[in-house]
């Protein structure tokens, strides 16, 4: 009865993981993820007693950023599951929860957020880059620099998050990490806010056997919805 | 162009910002391979020479065109490129007319390799914070970091504590950028002396971590208080004391004192009304917070179901008077080295009674035993723990903590018999001192990228002397011990018993890839242990009459060591992951009995598995199964006879091997806030393969126990489920539960199968305004069935309870109520008792003071009833609780 059971089970996932492939090879970014805190002089940081703190300085956190000519998916390192809350803590900290898929032929940029017990989706914000001549050589790759602005609005007031993105036109795609697209090449490192994503690993043209595909699962709302949804969660459940 | 327009709106705007179109103009080509070939969606990126002039940059079409805007007269460095190409770089030198440039890529395979990167970290540039000077706002009358708050402009600080700056909640309050003793910001701003403070700063920490409770997306900013130079140290906490009819009193303080480097806490608590102001919530603080949990999820359950934890929860006395104390410090020692530890020491004296009616159910005919028991507690303990916690990087950790408990407990009891053999009365005094000791270290190290390697090694050290004496007047036991006729019967018992223990498992951690890892554990357990007894008669003429020629006495002496290697294997599949583990144990035990001596070894291979389904964050299935083995302990193999009670002696079997039995567990869990949605199911089945079964002569009450290896198998089957709903501002929940257990009893050389079976659905519902009062209402019905030699017994129970809470003004009024229906079927017998307590707490806001009111037991009930069973007993106890109370208390804050 029990073999029974274990076999069902391994059936059941692995009809649910395959999936038709692309024509087009596949290119693999991996993203590390990583908090500077101007706030906490380097030698407070192995005292911190928070959490939240150590969780990150403990564990390392990947994304994958995957794409093509035309489409693109970034989100979190499919890995075994460690059963470690911290790590956990640590993803949900470099927005886990959220999936970014672009496709330039069917004009579609949307991310996926899993939150609350629900999948959310909403359009993806389309960045306006400032272009600089700052130039500067990442492990060989000559880079510029680019800067914009992540500005959230809700009734609470207009908040702005200063990103900064090192791009590199040797690696010519338009499409980067966390939903910043737009610039002429690979982004090696994003630093939005106090969070930065350097790129750890860099795959092109690879034989990787996967279909780029839009998630479907999930309530189409827009941004300020989504954050007022969370708002009025944390309302009613604040002690 | 549909492409554009998508990702680069921007482009256009560009063009239309620059103010002086008419100095630019376009340039345009095309962008082709070695073999003449268009490029599409090639990237062509223009750096001007000139500062006060704008990059531009433009995407081929699918036909390889393209068209730039740049100004005219400038020079610009073009770079073109595109995927699997060299990328081409040249100086382009614009004039007043348009320009077509064509360019050509050639192919470089090289690219296309897999590129690893090494990273160093940018130059850290200081952002921005408000700092606010703290004095420049206040007058010097506030008391509180909340009064000073609230003279900040734009800061608002709620009556619970919360502050929000500029509309944006604070959900993070660091005292010297460091987290402040429990790390509630609460705490933080309701305590902090206002004097102390020299600055706030606000960091705005914008973070999306829109998961966890509490903390909402786009809001999270963090306050850092600055503390004056001469004022880094404080004292601060909340002084509780009252008065009560008939002689009730309490005190309670709870205080804390502050540095940068030591915190302090002391919770002290004298009071008699029974009440444990010192909850499982300090001690696990005491323990290490919150982060405990998360780090080290089996310590907190061990520390859950410790006999301290047990001891808070203890609630059924008919009197008790407590004196309470427990300071609690933390200090940082260097850089990377904390050092924490707590004291706790208890002194109480507690009175309990309990009324119950024992059915014995034999062949014969079952009769009844009425027996009443009194017992007066003096228990005496103290608790001390130090911690070391050693963090020097990332990749190393070390913990090491010592532990010591001595325990003096003193008890007299007084137990009444009436059954349709004999009419009893015997006093029991009972005298146990115990103490031990625990050493336990952790050590975890990151070997490499895949190796983790892990170690925990500890020693315990356990001696106890219990010591007990009964007395009555009328002779038990009489074919059990050989008691010589005297006017009043004294027996004592004396115990010693002394255990070393050490147990130590090293565990690697092997990261095979993304979705398959192997873990290799080795280990080993060792126990020494010496037990000795003595069970005599003191005459009254001063002479002992040792019962050792009866075969009673224990000198006995126990090595236990069991060395085992393990291997795990996980791995993911899709959504599910897979975790097969196999245990090899060899087992050596000896045992000595004066001058007996029995030695085994034995090899046992034991599996497990669980595997869990993950269809999202909040949807999971969790499997788990094992083949688990069981060792006895010293006191059931020593074999000679021991007196147990006034009514039962006890002998155990040096013979004893191991318990074996299966165990299965499937659970099934949802939950959505968005839906306000619960679901729980859960189900578990254990199956005995082997184990120790009690064998019982019994005549009348008086019993003679002993164990045997049994190998009829036995189940245990348990089915719950949980539903909780949230519709508006009420939440709904349903829960039921499903249990059945069959057993063998072996009774006078009579086999017998038992069966229970029990049923349990709690339904309730529970309001969440914000200015109205709060109500929950429950209903619980409970079904049992016992059944044993054909006899079946059924019992009821109907619970209803209701708890109600209302503040308004400044009042908190608290209130509950519950109605216990209990109906025992085969006798039929009814009762039903109420119980009911309220409160009313007066404080005005910002106010020092507080006053309350509070009454427990309202309706003076004098008991609560349960049943219980065993092999061939059931018991209907009335357990006696304290009287209606009604107190007076006045709360100071420091």
């Amino acid at each position: 009865m029990i073999k029974l059971l274990i076999l069902s089970i391994i059936f059941l996932s692995i009809s649910s993981s395959s999936e038709p492939i692309d024509k087009e090879p596949i290119n693999k970014i991996l993203y590390s993820a990583m908090k500077i805190d101007d706030n906490l002089k380097p030698s407070d940081k192995n005292k911190s007693l928070n959490l939240i703190e150590k969780s990150i300085d403990k564990n390392d956190i990947q994304f994958e950023l995957l794409f093509n000519s035309n489409k693109s998916i970034y989100k979190l390192k499919e890995e075994l599951d460690t059963e470690d809350i911290s790590k956990k803590i640590a993803q949900l900290y470099f927005g886990g929860i959220y999936v970014y898929y672009a496709d330039t032929l069917k004009e579609k940029n949307i991310c996926q957020a899993q939150a609350y017990g629900e999948f959310f989706i909403f359009p993806n914000e389309t960045f306006k880059w400032e272009l600089t001549k700052e130039s500067a050589k990442i492990s060989g790759y000559l880079c510029y620099k680019a800067k914009t602005v992540k500005i959230v609005t809700n009734d609470k007031g207009v908040f702005k998050k200063e990103v900064i993105a090192w791009y590199t036109p040797e690696i010519a795609t338009n499409f980067g990490p966390k939903g910043y697209h737009g610039l002429p090449g690979l982004i090696l490192e994003l630093q939005e806010g106090n969070q930065i994503f350097y790129a750890s690993n860099i795959a092109l043209n690879t034989n990787i056997k996967i279909k780029i595909e839009k998630p479907s699962r999930g309530h189409e709302v827009s941004y300020h919805e989504f954050l007022n949804i969370g708002k009025k969660i944390g309302n009613e459940n604040r002690p | 162009m549909k492409h554009l327009k998508l990702l680069l709106p921007l482009f256009f705007i560009f063009i239309v910002i620059f103010p002086v179109c008419a100095q630019k103009i376009i340039v345009s080509g095309k962008v082709t391979d070695t073999l003449q070939n268009p490029l599409a969606y090639a990237n062509i990126l223009a750096i001007p020479e000139n500062d006060n002039e704008a990059v531009k940059f433009a995407i081929t079409e699918e036909n390889g065109s393209y068209k730039l805007g740049l100004s005219k007269n400038q020079t610009y460095n073009v770079t073109v490129s595109f995927l699997g190409f060299t990328p081409h770089t040249q100086v382009l030198t614009t004039t007043e007319e348009d320009l077509i440039q064509n360019f050509t890529l050639k192919e470089n395979p090289n690219q296309l390799n897999e590129v690893t990167i090494n990273y160093t970290p940018p130059i850290v540039i200081k952002k921005d914070t408000i700092t606010y000077d703290v004095s420049k706002f206040v007058t010097g009358e506030e008391r509180k970091l909340r009064d000073a708050l609230k003279k900040l402009p734009g800061v608002e600080v709620d009556r619970a504590g919360n502050v929000t700056v500029q509309g944006k909640k604070v959900t993070k309050v660091l005292v010297e950028n460091k987290t402040f003793f429990t790390g509630d910001s609460k705490l933080a701003v309701n305590n902090i002396p206002a004097d102390a403070v020299d600055k706030v700063e606000i960091l705005d920490n914008y973070n999306e971590v829109a998961m966890l409770k509490g903390l909402q997306d786009s809001e999270d900013m963090a306050m850092n208080i600055k503390l004056k130079e001469d004022k880094k140290k404080f004292t601060f906490g909340d002084v509780e004391a009252g008065a009560g009819i008939k002689d009730r009193y309490l005190i309670h303080p709870n205080l804390f004192y502050y540095s940068p480097k030591t915190n302090v806490n002391f919770i002290g608590d004298l009071n008699n009304q029974g009440i444990k102001s010192f909850s499982f919530r300090d001690y696990l603080e005491f323990e290490g917070g919150f982060g405990k949990l998360l780090n080290d999820a089996g310590s907190y359950f061990d520390l859950f179901n410790s006999d301290f934890a047990n001891y808070l929860n203890n609630q059924d006395y008919t009197a008790n008077t407590n004196q309470f104390a427990a300071l609690n410090i933390r200090q940082s020692v260097t850089n990377v080295t904390d050092i924490s530890g707590y004291v706790i020491s208890s002194n109480s004296k507690t009175d309990t009674e309990s009324a119950t009616v024992n059915e014995y159910l034999n062949t014969s005919e079952p009769y009844v035993e009425d027996r009443n028991t009194a017992n007066k507690f003096n228990n005496f303990f103290t608790i001390g723990k130090i911690t070391l916690k050693y963090n020097p990087s990332a990749e190393e950790d070390l913990a090491y903590n010592s532990f010591i408990k001595v325990t003096n407990n003193e008890s007299q009891g007084l137990i009444s018999t009436i059954n349709p053999i004999q009419n009893n009365t015997i006093a029991t005094h009972t005298d146990i001192k115990a103490i031990n000791l625990k050493q336990n270290l952790t050590y975890s190290r990151k070997l490499s990228k895949d190796h983790t390697l892990t170690l925990e090694a500890t020693y315990n050290f356990q001696n106890d002397k219990p010591l007990t004496e009964w007395f009555t007047n009328q002779k038990i036991l009489q074919d059990l011990i050989p008691l010589e006729d005297d006017d009043l019967y004294t027996i004592l018992q004396t115990k010693r018993s002394r255990a070393h223990t050490v147990n130590a498992i090293t565990k690697d951690y092997w990261v095979l890839n993304n979705f398959n890892h192997l873990y290799t554990s080795v280990g080993i357990n060792a126990a020494f242990n010496n037990f000795y007894n003595t069970d005599e008669q003191l005459l009254s003429d001063g002479t002992n009459n040792n019962f050792k020629s009866a075969g009673f006495g224990n000198d006995f002496s126990y090595q236990f060591v069991n060395t085992f290697v393990g291997l795990e294997y996980k791995f993911q599949i899709g959504i599910a992951t897979f975790k097969p583990m196999l245990y090899a144990h060899f087992y050596n035990w000896n045992t000595k009995q004066f001058d007996e001596r029995f030695s085994n070894t034995k090899a046992l291979l034991l599996p497990q598995f669980t595997t869990k389904i993950e269809f999202n964050n909040s949807e999971k299935i969790n499997f788990k199964y094992s083949l688990n083995a069981r060792f006895p302990g010293i006191d059931q193999l020593a074999n000679n006879f021991i007196l147990n009670n006034f009514n039962s002696v006890y002998k155990g079997n040096t013979r004893l091997e191991n318990q074996l039995y299966h165990s299965v567990n499937l659970s099934y869990f949802k939950f959505s806030l968005f839906k306000n949605l619960n679901l729980n199911l859960n189900t578990s089945f254990n199956k005995k393969v082997t184990h120790f079964k009690s064998v019982t002569q019994l005549q009348g009450i008086e019993q003679f126990n002993t164990l045997i290896m049994f190998d009829q198998p036995e189940h245990n089957w348990n089915l719950s489920g949980q539903i909780s709903k949230k519709i508006n501002k009420i939440r709904y929940k349903l829960r039921s539960n499903f249990r059945y257990n069959d057993f063998y009893q072996i009774l006078n050389d009579d086999t017998r199968l038992n069966s229970s079976k029990s049923v349990s659905s709690t339904i309730s519902a529970e309001t969440f305004f914000k200015s109205y009062p709060n109500i929950e209402v429950g209903y619980k019905k409970d079904y049992t069935t016992y059944r044993s030699y054909n006899i079946i017994s059924n019992f009821e129970n109907d619970n209803l309870f209701v708890n109600l809470q209302y503040d308004f003004n400044n009042f908190v009024f608290k209130a509950d109520y519950a109605f216990d229906s209990y109906h025992n079927k085969s006798n039929n017998t009814k009762n039903t008792f109420d119980t009911a307590n309220a409160s009313l707490f007066y404080q005005l806001e910002d106010s020092p003071w507080g006053f309350e009111i509070n009454a427990t037991n309202l309706f003076d009930t004098r008991f609560k009833q349960q049943n219980a069973f065993n092999s061939f007993l059931i018991s209907d106890s009335k357990t006696f609780i304290l009287p209606r109370i009604v107190m007076f208390k006045v709360a100071y804050k420091l």
